[in-house]
């Protein structure tokens, strides 16, 4: 049982604020992602849960019982830190069973809880190696079983992943979400790949610059962002902005005009004046010589770079401006320059299409998936997607 | 924070105080003591008849000739020796580098010549040459005493100082030889330069700052030589260095204010070279300090 | 570990031969100084480098004479002595330089880089006075002051360099494994840090073995003269004889611990030589 609260908690470090009011609270049981940028403040709110660090402002309790001013032995939590943090002097069973040695059991009880950690983990055969005779992904198992034999309330896991090679991230990425669901045990997870945060969490927190931006589940963020930086964050490929004009109800964009409909979107009370359309790749269809164009946006797309991946085909491709200026996104956001500076798209569309670099395509943008959002402060004018935005101020 | 960081100055203080606390101690006050005591005559056999006499017993030394030979023999000794250190050891540093077998065998040897007592080795090198009991004579076919004649002792004596101090050399060269990256020689290969070329244009200038710094240390050790020359001559035949000045002065002279002046003058000597170094090589100190 | 770029057999050869050199090189006086300590007594002035029929007769001189064994206590013990000071001492100024912030953090190392460069010469005059007023001279105190104060530079490298290369984050971890600060320390931070402790000790002892010029400025007696001295005035098992070869045996004697500790620590040696000066 272990239901954790953020109430309005802050960090500084001499002098400058690395998170701001943060208010969160996160389910028992659940697996629970915190994302972001690098220097977002994700790492320094998980130190503040286990009691590496104090709070400057705020509370932190679990179970309603208020732990923020408790050491890190008292707060029955487990920790996986991202360089794993296991003893190099220590063999893996006597890394295992550290934490139980230090609260005292007894023998036979040790044993027990390290061999059925060691099975979960599968790490039976290397129970007595010590760390430098083991792989990058034992290690991190081993990081893993230490924190698993405590059967402690809470799980904390710092990036455990990025330092493993691709292949086997995306292994340990499915076995780590098998071992929570197994376990039960709440769960609060930190990284900076939304892949990662997309598929592991129950919900997601995307942090920036030590705010809170939105706090949803996976599917909530995808398809209603609270704002720009959201939706350019989650998602891979990242979603692409064009810069466009609202007037009379109406989306003018390069290469045409736009009414938004579906969800949310039919009745919009905008005021007039500039704003940023977004759209994912796959809300573009390939248009052919001789189809019509049904309601939406038919962009004139002239094919830079085509990426063939057997299931998917993502095209590379520039669009004139018509006179509208590029849309510059926030630099933080993990994109190639070219589509930061908003001169390059991607689309996604069917894989039997094969078109070449120089040629110039049609696709048509759907009216319904457009998002919409402040040209000043990114927020999302949709009201669907407001509507999961984190309650901070 | 600033309880913490006030917390964490005092401790670390405490912790530091001990040690800085010997190393003043036992340098800088018997050092200025020192420089007290070369202000008088005082010759502990007529302990009665201290008196204050000024820079007196420095114009002594200054006008003495036994200290320029000193001066001149310690010099001769240290320039010989780490000049040819130098040499042997970059020679022992690639052998040890380029050599496939027996790497860790070597390195053990050489070991051997830095952890013996200076004093046996000394003793070593005496008997070895020695016209009596020793086998150099008898191999070179020679006979005579080595170390009764000025110029052949100081042949002696620079070689055993080299066979002592060069494994030490050897080795800090050998970490300065594995610091310099494989791919750069490799490119510099694929460019053309061949085996010479390669060593002084691009590991020696790599190697720079580890030279420099065993240079500055091994200038300083050989400067202050006293164990081998007392073994092997006690000083006789004009081989006599500034240490060796200095012990026959105070220890067996017992004359405590002329054998002042004599280790005031050596602590400038030695506080001379190192700034010569120091100012000379450009030697960055302050990164190895700051680390 | 980086190889030989010239394969060809000529080349391996030229630096296998190189290290067979070496080898010989570093070993010779070594092999010297134990074959003058057999030789029998009659034959010492036969200039041979191998002795003529081997004899222990300079071994039983040496071991039956009280002030070699003497000598051999005062070093052992003066030695140790002076060595647990410098590396207990070196071992706190190394954590608080390594781990703590505070200004005068670079001045201790200077301060320590002074010490190694100061001539020992130079006190040996004050020393001898001061010792003598105070009555620490001809004693084991009288000798592990100065040792101890020369041995901390080198301690204080040595173990930062070693403390900087340990992961200090895990004690981190093992706070929140459940542990208080104290068994944090003790069952992560010290097994951790326990090789460069041994092995600045290593380093250290091994200069308080060689130490001549203090053990003759400050000592005089059997109290407290430590071997290299001793030896320096061995005068043999009889006043005629040439004491040459008493002084081979007690020399040997005193190599081959030494020799011994190379051996069993050669690795140990060489990383805290090098990590100390080159990357210190």
């Amino acid at each position: 049982m272990a239901r954790i609260e953020l109430d309005r908690v802050s960090k500084r470090f001499a002098g400058a604020s690395v998170l701001k009011q943060v208010s969160l609270s996160i389910e028992d049981g659940e697996f629970f992602v915190l994302v972001g940028p690098s220097g977002c403040g994700k790492s320094t709110l998980l130190n503040l849960i286990v009691g590496l660090e104090a709070v400057s402002e705020g509370e932190i309790r679990v179970d309603g019982k208020r732990v923020d001013d408790l050491d890190p032995r008292e707060r029955n939590m487990a920790m996986v830190f991202q360089s794993y943090a296991i003893y190099p002097h220590m063999t893996v069973r006597e890394n295992i069973a550290f934490p139980l040695k230090l609260a005292g059991l007894d023998r036979a009880e040790i044993n027990a809880r390290v061999s059925a950690a060691a099975a979960i983990l599968e790490l039976e055969a290397c129970l007595e190696r010590k760390p430098r005779a083991l792989s990058g992904g034992q290690r991190q198992r081993v990081a893993m079983g230490r924190a698993v034999v405590r059967e402690p309330a809470v799980f904390l896991l710092d990036e455990p992943l990025s330092n493993l090679d691709a292949k086997l991230r995306v292994q340990m990425r499915t076995e780590i979400a098998r071992l929570q669901r197994r376990l039960g045990t709440t769960t609060v997870y930190v990284t900076h790949d939304q892949t990662e945060a997309l598929t592991l969490g129950d919900r997601i927190a995307v942090l920036r610059k030590g705010e809170v931006l939105q706090v949803g589940k996976p599917r909530e963020l995808y398809e209603h962002p609270a704002s720009l930086f959201v939706a350019g964050f989650v998602g891979s490929p990242a979603m692409n902005f064009l810069p466009g004009h609202w007037a009379a109800g109406r989306l003018e964009l390069p290469g045409g005009s736009l009414t938004p409909a579906g969800e949310g979107r039919g009745s919009l009370q905008l005021p007039d004046g500039p704003l940023v359309a977004g759209f994912r790749p796959e809300h573009l269809r390939l248009l052919r010589d001789g189809d019509a164009a049904d309601a939406g946006l038919v962009l004139s797309a002239e094919v830079e770079f085509v990426e063939w991946l057997g299931a998917d085909l993502f095209v590379h491709f520039g669009t004139a401006l018509d006179g509208f200026e590029a849309v510059q996104l926030p630099e933080d956001l993990d994109i190639p320059s070219t589509a930061r500076e908003g001169r390059s798209f991607i689309a996604r569309i069917d894989p039997a299409a094969s078109p070449q670099e120089g040629d110039t395509i049609r696709l048509l943008l759907e009216p319904e998936r457009v998002q919409l959002f402040d040209a000043r402060s990114g927020e999302n004018l949709i009201p669907a997607g407001r509507a999961g935005a984190a309650e901070t101020d | 924070m600033n309880g913490r960081t006030a917390a964490e100055q005092r401790l670390a203080w405490l912790l530091c105080a001990p040690a800085v606390l010997a190393m003043l101690a036992v340098t800088v006050y018997p050092m200025l003591y020192a420089l007290w005591l070369s202000l008088f005559r005082y010759d502990l056999r007529f302990p009665d008849q201290r008196q204050f006499t000024g820079l007196d017993n420095y114009l002594s030394v200054l006008t003495s000739p036994v200290w320029w030979q000193a001066l001149a023999n310690t010099l001769l000794i240290t320039v010989a020796s780490v000049s040819l250190e130098l040499l042997l050891g970059f020679c022992f540093a690639l052998v040890m580098h380029r050599t496939l077998v027996g790497r860790r065998t070597v390195r053990t040897a050489l070991l051997v010549p830095y952890g013996i007592i200076t004093v046996v080795a000394a003793l070593s090198w005496r008997f070895a040459f020695d016209p009596t009991t020793g086998f150099v004579n008898g191999l070179l076919g020679l006979e005579g005493a080595w170390l009764a004649e000025r110029g052949t002792a100081f042949v002696v004596i620079i070689l055993t100082e080299i066979w002592k101090t060069t494994p030490f050399m050897a080795l800090l060269l050998l970490a300065g030889l594995t610091l310099v990256p494989g791919d750069l020689l490799r490119a510099a290969r694929v460019d053309g330069a061949g085996a010479l070329q390669r060593f002084f244009r691009i590991t020696l200038p790599l190697m720079r700052p580890v030279i420099m710094v065993a240079l500055l240390f091994r200038t300083l050790d050989a400067f202050r030589i006293f164990d081998t020359v007392f073994v092997q001559t006690r000083g006789a035949q004009d081989t006599g260095t500034v240490s060796l000045v200095s012990y026959n002065t105070l220890i067996t002279r017992l004359n405590l204010g002329l054998g002042s002046a004599v280790s005031v003058l050596i602590f400038l000597c030695v506080l001379l070279l190192a700034a010569l170094y120091i100012k000379g090589f450009g030697i960055d100190l302050s990164r190895r300090e700051e680390s | 570990m980086p190889r030989a770029t010239g394969n060809r057999p000529g080349e391996r050869l030229f630096w296998a031969a190189g290290s067979v050199a070496v080898v010989i090189y570093a070993l010779f006086p070594v092999l010297w100084i134990v074959s003058l300590s057999l030789k029998p007594g009659a034959t010492l002035g036969d200039g041979r480098f191998f002795p003529h029929g081997a004899s222990l007769e300079h071994y039983l001189a040496v071991f039956a004479d009280p002030r070699f064994s003497a000598a051999l206590g005062n070093s052992l013990g003066i030695a140790a002595l002076a060595t647990l000071a410098a590396v207990l001492l070196g071992m706190f100024t190394a954590y608080a330089v390594v781990r703590l912030e505070f200004p005068g953090r670079r001045l201790i190392l200077v301060a320590a880089l002074s010490i190694a460069m100061f001539p020992p010469v130079s006190i040996i005059g004050p020393l001898f006075n001061m010792w003598r007023t105070l009555g620490l001279y001809d004693t084991w105190a009288g000798l592990i002051l100065p040792y101890m104060t020369f041995m901390l530079p080198l301690a204080i490298w040595t173990l930062s360099a070693f403390f900087r290369e340990i992961p200090w984050e895990l004690d981190k971890a093992a706070r929140v494994d459940g542990a208080t600060p104290l068994q944090a320390f003790v069952h992560v931070i010290v097994p951790l840090a326990a090789p460069g402790v041994f092995t600045a000790a290593i380093l250290v002892f091994m200069f308080a073995w060689n130490d001549f010029l203090f053990a003759m400025a400050l000592t005089s007696t059997s109290e407290a003269r430590t071997v290299p001295a001793a030896i320096a005035f061995f005068t043999g098992s009889s006043r005629f004889e040439q004491p040459t070869a008493s002084i081979a045996a007690a020399s040997v004697v005193v190599t081959v611990p030494v020799i011994l500790v190379v051996l069993l620590f050669q690795r140990r040696i060489v990383a805290g030589l090098t990590s100390g000066a080159v990357k210190g």
